[in-house]
């Protein structure tokens, strides 16, 4: 029993996208596509043996969120940005969002052949989705200190000056 | 049991006391505090701030915190930067958008992209609050509050209104000037934007307009 809990342990920490259940893990994200692109974060943890996340562009403007299952076997997409929101797409994304998260040091070399997995040089994901000529770029974004807690109710310092603009 | 029956009266008391802070305005109320606010947006040449962006996630139970500093000048200029936890520029300036994250820089034609358009005139109007008054992207409602108005809008828009259920700007009373955006999704999940050490008409150098 000991052995298999440790062998499921190594498993856990082989799989290339790193997720954690005390924090968020926060990835950058670049998606490119042949008509459109996406820079922004993706942020995911581990919940209840699932793993959770949320990407959303640089103004913070969910394109979606997604839930995988503990066996990584299943992913269901929800909250999914107008633009994205065809079920093509939607098709496309869970297939790709799966072999992510299902790829691990060990198999990256044996990865489907319309999409590769690749590590660069300064550790960022690369996966390219061959067939629909979408490439995603994930980096490890680091830790950010914990936030002071904001006091909802500060009014905030205005300074007016009169000075000669431009 | 005295103690025990006096918390429970001071819970029921305290939500009924605090909502009783919040109230609609009035028609006439509503066009004078829009009147007061034009009349200030009127009268600002620049505004340079810093803010704070929360983003609560219900899905995660947790929020992302991102940092950044604002420039915005009456001739249709705008700098918006995110400096942490990472950098991303969005820039406005002579009806075209630039945009940089990371290393990568592109730069879009307003004039020929009606989303950017929307984007450009939605962040300007929030920053601002400007164009309240016959908004063509939002149905707007005010609230008095104690120390503050709240704007309440809610998308016209079709792909808007799949995206946002309302944004609510609020103004500070004694400024007119807004302090705080909060953007509410569909599913509840809120984005906070707090703006912070706000300078108005205070002189701007260009080349903040501008990406290197």
């Amino acid at each position: 029993m000991l052995c298999v809990a440790l062998l499921a342990q190594a498993g856990e920490c082989d799989y290339l996208m790193h997720v954690d259940s005390a924090h968020l893990t926060h990835y950058r994200v670049q998606l490119q596509a042949r008509n459109a692109s996406l820079d922004g974060v993706c942020a995911i943890k581990l919940i209840d043996g699932s793993i959770k996340g949320v990407v959303v562009n640089d103004f913070g403007i969910k394109a979606f969120a997604f839930i995988i299952s503990p066996d990584r076997k299943k992913v269901k997409l929800q909250d999914v940005i107008h633009m994205l929101d065809h079920w093509y797409i939607k098709r496309v994304i869970k297939n790709d969002l799966k072999l992510l998260f299902n790829a691990t040091t060990s198999n990256i070399s044996n990865q489907d052949k319309k999409t590769k997995i690749e590590i660069l040089d300064d550790g960022t994901i690369k996966m390219t989705n061959s067939k629909y000529h979408i490439q995603y770029l994930f980096t490890l974004a680091p830790e950010t200190e914990q936030e002071e807690p904001e006091n909802q109710n500060d009014e905030p310092q205005l300074i007016i000056e009169d000075e000669t603009t431009e | 049991m005295k103690r025990l029956f006096i918390i429970i009266l001071l819970l029921g008391i305290i939500p009924a006391a605090m909502a009783q802070t919040m109230r609609k305005a009035t028609a006439a109320e509503s066009k004078s505090m829009i009147q007061k606010i034009n009349s200030m947006a009127a009268s600002i040449k620049t505004i340079s701030c810093s803010f704070t962006q929360e983003k609560s996630m219900s899905m995660l139970n947790d929020k992302m915190t991102s940092r950044g500093v604002m420039y915005y000048t009456n001739a249709g200029k705008l700098r918006w930067e995110y400096t942490s936890p990472y950098s991303y520029i969005f820039v406005i300036n002579n009806n075209k958008v630039t945009m940089k994250s990371g290393n990568k820089k592109s730069t879009v034609d307003m004039s020929s992209n009606k989303l950017f358009q929307a984007i450009a005139r939605i962040m300007v109007s929030s920053v601002t609050g400007k164009s309240l008054s016959n908004s063509r992207d939002f149905d707007v409602t005010m609230y008095c509050y104690e120390q503050h108005w709240t704007a309440h809008l809610v998308p016209k828009e079709a792909n808007m209104k799949k995206m946002f259920k309302y944004i609510r700007l609020f103004f500070n009373t004694s400024h007119t000037m807004v302090f705080k955006v909060e953007i509410v999704e569909k599913n509840g999940d809120t984005t906070t934007i707090r703006l912070k050490n706000i300078e108005t008409n205070k002189q701007i150098n260009n080349s903040k307009f501008s990406v290197n």
